[in-house]
């Protein structure tokens, strides 16, 4: 474990200012790029053979926007359709998402704008949703448009960008611009004790009960 | 004629042969269409060998073995015979050869080129040094898959094949080999027109023109087809062939004269100009001048025996295939006359005869008699490095990267005046592997350690040398690096597959020491009790049909394991594809779930040339180990796996569990990866290798063991992080060192009382034999499944399955009341003499007794204590010590099992709770006083309400007995043992 998080984005140094914490999570279509995403902004890397993801994976990073730090709890999500049930226990009390689709795949934005739908009607009302249209190095075999991405976005409210895990472009841009749009003094609780502040909170057992609808696998 | 049978599959007086090529190299920074880097020429071609691996015929030089090293470069080994038809030819001696040898020798390359043909394969390679002979005069084909290995030529640089033999069409396109349009057609009708061109050279022993280049060659070539055409008559026009022009134009009519018409005939067919009119090659070796050699039917019938139901036996009939059972043998052909040639024959093919002789030292002939890929696995393991061995000649020389480069190169990539790497060249070189230096490994193996028998092995005192015997105790990482020892595990299990079915058990106890890994594949299918016909059953399943599960599916492959280059080679994803849709296909009730191509991973590593029994390995894997796992609704069965694996943590590791359950970090968040794919989503494949070595001889709760031992391991780590550090080291798994996991998994599994591990979705199969072996040879087991059996208790002595919900909400396991008999160490065989009363006996467990004091007099299991209901909850409300606590201060380190009545779980679940907080804070001895003192103050803070209650942990083993169990305990006949207060 000692590589983590020690590329990518680093706090500046100056020690001053606010921590926050958010909890995010990483929705679509299997293979469009999700843990590939992640593992960009967290280490850096782009592996070829990335393995595919069952249930969920974690990560996290830290950026600094002006005086304040910004911790990202990441859950990186199954994406194949099977393992959507899951999916609830993850963005329940995720402060960001990302949708991702693969702009050389027109049914993995159908896809992403499902899961837009479900977060919309699901999730905290207060989430920050940025939809991402990766694997942006495959132009010649684009099938979804930049501006019917864009439109679909605006119409929606989401933070919009295309990125490409490969060769790294929008990767950080578009963390970092979640982390703009976040409320970052307006929360309740002091910003500096990340546990226990509101705005970052782990998933705890309260998340699993099954009483609160939460399934595994189904 | 001495026993072809045995030494069929043995190396015999063959050798082991290297050679080395390198794949031409993709140029820098290409890319796929997915914008991924291709997969590289060399990892194609190591898919492609495998299928080359399994060919058996009696005139194939067999492969070996196939490497990749650095720079693309493939190193292959073979079979190799020490003389080649080149060789005689260069003696000159094929003239005088009498015609019936020399249509022996014929007889043997086409009926191999034939049987090649019908694996799907084109030689193209044929030449006379490619054609070698054994010292009886069989021909042994060489280096024939070069051609297929490269994808007819295109994934190397060279040219492939004699160009001399080359029909007309392939030399007008072969600038253009990997054209896909023309090219097949072309190739298959190209066999027979080489080996047409390969006769004439064979009958005549004179080539035909010895002196021209390549060029001129082909330029009289076509020269004659053209002359011929033109010469045929119009309505025979497509079945035109070259021989008489060809004869002619080289001046060989002479000999042609001489040959009977039927000779003539076969030349004809394979030398028509139109290939789709040229004879195929099985024609070829069904020919009448062939009539002689013709095998009898013993290969195709082997082959028949295959096909048509094989049912899975380990050990294929090669033997079988490769006899001899052909009607004249080499010798037989030469007659009375030809005697004097006869001898020369003699002394090019046996020249290296002597040698053998010589060698006759007793163990090198015993090993001679394992087979080719045997013997070079353990020259592997003696220290062979095939690297080493080319650099020894010279056939790869480093060269200093800074030559390397190039004199110019241009921003946008292009680079100019790089010299071209000789290194890379194509060179035909045969090193050949000394055996030495395993001989002297090997030199004091008695040559009785090489047969041994069965009834050795299953006493276990079989021939082999001390030191053998010695090496079971060593860590298993030194055992699969001594050759004598994997020498040794590898005969045995050869000699217990041969056996299977009826080997079976023996076999499991061998694997519960290890397992050879050359045997791997065929020794796990023998433990998943794989015994129907695989290839039928994979036969008949449909692969094929697209269905809606293909995309993920195809997304899935390409990110599997690929750091293994046959599981990344295209021919590994196409197989790879194959059987997932197989499975799906033939489980209806089941769908795909990532994660079932980790799954298969293994079983298609080691079976890469046998996809009906990596599939058949895999249906029952699932079947025994995952059942219900991939049902579309899977989420009851892995809730309930999961909520079991919790217990199973609590149940060994209260201080773990305490910490985890505290901090949130919940099976549900880490472990489905560890299960749904039983740890190949977690591992390499070489640890997965050895953990499932041992899993597979687990039954189906063994797994949840695993879990248990691999945080167990993690421990220290996990006792100190948090959550989020927690779920950080799983997402990338550290480390594991997976031979102390196994152990450590074993080690729990034995102290787990089943019931602990009782699942109602667990799979519906026997486990009698299973159960054995992870277990009978443990006197303290607490699985005493004789004591039982004897007892034949009522069924209500057995654990019933919980609903979800409160199987969710406990913390700590139920256990069966047969359990707690084993537990408590009473054989049941004597229930009249039991422990005298009053006696407790001496167990690991400590019954306590929840009902109120009157019904415990009446009778209660012997050696319980009673702290009634009552007393719990004056001693939640009252923070003075209660006396009746005393007993379990002195119980620590023992199994507490809770026993109460019907109904009263909620209560059973409170003292489990309070006596766990307090015998506790014994549980560790260097620290008594300090912690004597800790306890007061959680318990100053701890709130008596059933929900907090279960906030604060076991940190001892402890276990509620079903409570339905209790009054049939009571009413059972053993009045004698219960009740003596
Ligand atoms: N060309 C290109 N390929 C990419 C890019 N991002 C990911 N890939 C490839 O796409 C494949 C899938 O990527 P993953 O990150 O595993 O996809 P995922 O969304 O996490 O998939 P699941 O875990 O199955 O849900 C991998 O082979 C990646 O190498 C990209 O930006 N460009
Ligand atoms: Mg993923």
């Amino acid at each position: 474990m000692a590589a983590r998080g020690n590329t990518g984005p680093k706090p500046n140094g100056s020690a001053q200012g606010k921590i926050c914490q958010f909890k995010l999570v990483l929705l679509g279509e299997s293979a469009v790029g999700k843990s590939s995403l992640v593992l960009r902004f967290v280490k850096g890397q782009f592996h070829e053979y990335q393995e595919s993801t069952i249930g969920a994976a974690f990560m996290t990073q830290t950026v600094c926007l002006d005086d304040t730090t910004v911790k990202f709890e990441i859950w990186d999500t199954a994406g194949q359709e099977r393992y959507h049930s899951l999916a609830p226990m993850y963005y329940r009390g995720a402060q960001a998402a990302i949708v991702v689709y693969d702009i050389s795949n027109q049914d993995t934005f159908g896809r992403a704008k499902g899961w837009v739908k479900e977060l919309q009607r699901q999730a905290s009302p207060t989430i920050v949703i940025a939809l991402a249209g990766n694997k942006s190095d495959l132009a010649s075999k684009r099938m979804v448009e930049y501006d019917e991405a864009q439109t679909y976005a605006e119409e929606h409210g989401l933070l919009f960008m295309e990125t490409s895990a490969k060769t790294a472009m929008n990767v950080n841009d578009i963390f970092l611009a979640i982390a703009k749009k976040l409320p970052k003094s307006g929360g309740p609780g002091p910003g500096g004790d990340a546990g226990s502040s509101a705005t970052g909170r782990r998933i705890t057992e309260a998340d699993n009960q099954p009483s609160s609808g939460a399934s595994c696998c189904k | 004629m001495v026993s072809f049978v045995r030494r069929s599959t043995s190396l015999d007086d063959a050798a082991l042969g290297a050679s080395t090529f390198t794949a031409s190299l993709h140029s820098i920074e290409s890319c796929g269409s997915d914008g991924l880097p291709l997969t590289p020429n060399a990892i194609k071609i190591l898919g492609r060998f495998e299928v080359l691996r399994n060919l058996s015929h009696p005139n194939l030089c067999r492969y070996v073995h196939m490497e990749r090293g650095k720079h693309e470069r493939l190193m292959c080994v073979t079979e190799t015979f020490s003389a080649t038809l080149q060789e005689c030819f260069d003696a000159e001696i094929f003239e005088a050869t009498p015609m019936k040898v020399k249509l022996k020798i014929l007889y043997d390359i086409v009926d191999a080129v034939a049987y090649l043909r019908s694996q799907g394969i084109l030689h193209r390679n044929l030449r006379l040094s490619n054609i070698m002979l054994d010292a009886r005069g069989n021909v042994k084909l060489f280096d024939f898959g070069l051609f297929h290995l490269t994808d007819s030529g295109c994934l190397v640089s060279f040219p492939i094949g004699n160009i001399e033999y080359f029909a007309p069409e392939v030399l007008s396109m072969s600038h253009k080999p990997c054209d896909p349009s023309y090219a097949y057609l072309a190739n298959t009708a190209c066999d027979a027109w080489i080996i047409g061109m390969l006769s004439l050279e064979i009958l005549t022993g004179r080539r035909l023109w010895p002196e021209l280049s390549a060029d001129a060659f082909c330029i009289n070539l076509f020269k004659v087809v053209e002359i011929a055409w033109l010469n045929s008559s119009s309505r025979m026009k497509s079945q035109t062939d070259v021989l008489d022009e060809l004869v002619r134009a080289a001046g060989l009519d002479r000999y042609i004269e001489e040959w009977s018409d039927e000779i003539k005939s076969f030349l004809r067919q394979c030398l028509v100009i139109h290939p789709n009119f040229r004879a195929e090659v099985q024609e070829l070796a069904n020919h009448a001048i062939f009539t002689d050699f013709r095998r009898l039917t013993v290969r195709s019938s082997a082959k028949t025996m295959r096909s048509q139901g094989r049912h899975f036996l380990p050990i294929h009939l090669e033997a079988v295939g490769n006899a001899d059972t052909s009607t004249l043998s080499f010798w037989n052909c030469f007659g009375e006359v030809g005697e004097e040639i006869a001898a020369i024959w003699r002394s090019i093919l046996q020249k290296n005869a002597s040698d053998v002789e010589n060698l006759d030292s007793n163990s090198s002939k015993h090993l001679l008699q394992q087979s080719p890929k045997e013997v070079f696995f353990l020259w592997q393991l003696a220290g062979g490095d095939l690297d080493t061995e080319f650099r020894k000649v010279g056939l790869i020389r480093t060269k200093p990267p800074i030559l390397c480069l190039p004199r110019l190169g241009l921003l946008e990539g292009e680079m100019f005046g790089m010299e071209r790497d000789k290194n890379r060249a194509y060179n035909k070189a045969l090193v050949e592997l000394s055996l030495d230096q395993l001989r002297s490994r090997l030199q004091n193996l008695s040559p009785r350690s090489y047969y041994p028998l069965l009834d050795e092995i299953e006493k276990s005192d079989g021939p082999f040398s001390e030191s053998s015997k010695e090496a079971v105790k060593l860590p298993l990482v030194i055992r699969e690096k001594d050759v004598e020892y994997q020498l040794h595990r590898m005969l045995v299990f050869k000699r217990l597959l041969e056996g299977y079915p009826f080997t079976r058990s023996i076999i499991l106890k061998e694997a519960r020491n290890d397992i050879s890994p050359f045997y791997r594949a065929e020794v796990w299918a023998s433990l998943l009790d794989v015994i129907s016909d695989v290839e039928a059953d994979y036969e008949a399943v449909d692969k094929e049909t697209p269905t809606a599960t293909d995309r993920q599916i195809e997304v899935d492959i390409p990110r599997c394991h690929q750091y293994d280059e046959l599981l990344a080679s295209p021919t590994g994803h196409q197989k790879f594809k194959r059987i997932l849709k197989a499975w799906v296909a033939s489980h209806p009730q089941y769908v795909y779930w990532q994660g079932l191509d980790s799954l298969c991973a293994p079983f298609l590593r080691l079976n890469f040339c046998d996809e009906a029994l990596a599939f058949a390995c895999l249906s029952k894997f699932i079947d025994k180990y995952l059942a219900g796992f991939f049902l579309k609704d899977n989420s009851p069965v892995i809730q309930e796996y999961l909520a079991t694996f919790s217990h199973l943590i609590a149940f060994h590791d209260p201080q773990l569990f305490n910490h985890l359950d505290e901090i949130g970090f919940i099976p549900e968040l880490y472990a489905i990866p560890w299960f749904l794919t039983m740890y190949t989503h977690v591992f390499p494949l070489p640890k997965i290798l050895h953990l499932w070595d041992k899993l597979l001889l687990g039954p189906p709760s063994f797994p949840l063991c695993v879990g248990v031992g691999l945080l167990h391991q993690l421990r220290d780590s996990l006792l100190s992080f948090s959550f989020n550090d927690c779920i950080l080291l799983f997402s990338d798994m550290p480390q594991i060192d997976i031979e102390r996991c196994v152990q450590d998994s074993i080690r729990f599994f034995r102290s787990t009382p089943p019931s602990v591990l009782h699942r109602s979705h667990e799979a519906k199969i026997s486990f009698k034999v299973i159960g054995e072996h992870l277990v009978d040879d443990l006197p303290d087991m607490v699985h005493s499944a004789s004591a039982s059996d004897k007892l034949n208790l009522s069924r209500e002595l057995e654990i019933h399955a919980l609903p979800l919900a409160s199987l969710k909400s406990e913390k700590c396991p139920r256990i069966s009341a047969k359990d707690l008999l084993d537990l408590l160490n009473w054989h049941m065989g004597s229930p009249e003499t039991p422990t005298s009363p009053g006696e407790s006996p001496k167990t690991k467990v400590l019954p306590v007794d929840v009902r109120p004091k009157e019904e415990f007099q009446k009778g209660c299991v012997p050696g319980s204590v009673n702290i009634p209901l009552q007393v719990v909850l004056d001693f939640e409300q009252n923070v003075t010590t209660s006396t009746e606590f005393d007993v379990l201060f002195a119980a620590r380190g023992k199994i507490i099992v809770v026993v109460g009545n019907r109904g009263n779980s909620g209560a059973v679940r409170g003292i489990v709770c309070i006596m766990n907080f307090t015998t506790s804070q014994l549980s560790n001895n260097d620290h008594l006083a300090r912690l004597m003192k800790f306890p007061i103050r959680r318990f100053a803070n701890w709130r008596p309400s059933t929900e907090s209650c279960s906030n604060y942990l076991l940190e001892i083993k402890s276990t509620v007995l079903k409570e339905t169990c209790i009054s049939y305990l009571i009413r059972l006949k053993y009045t004698v043992t219960f009740g003596e207060n």
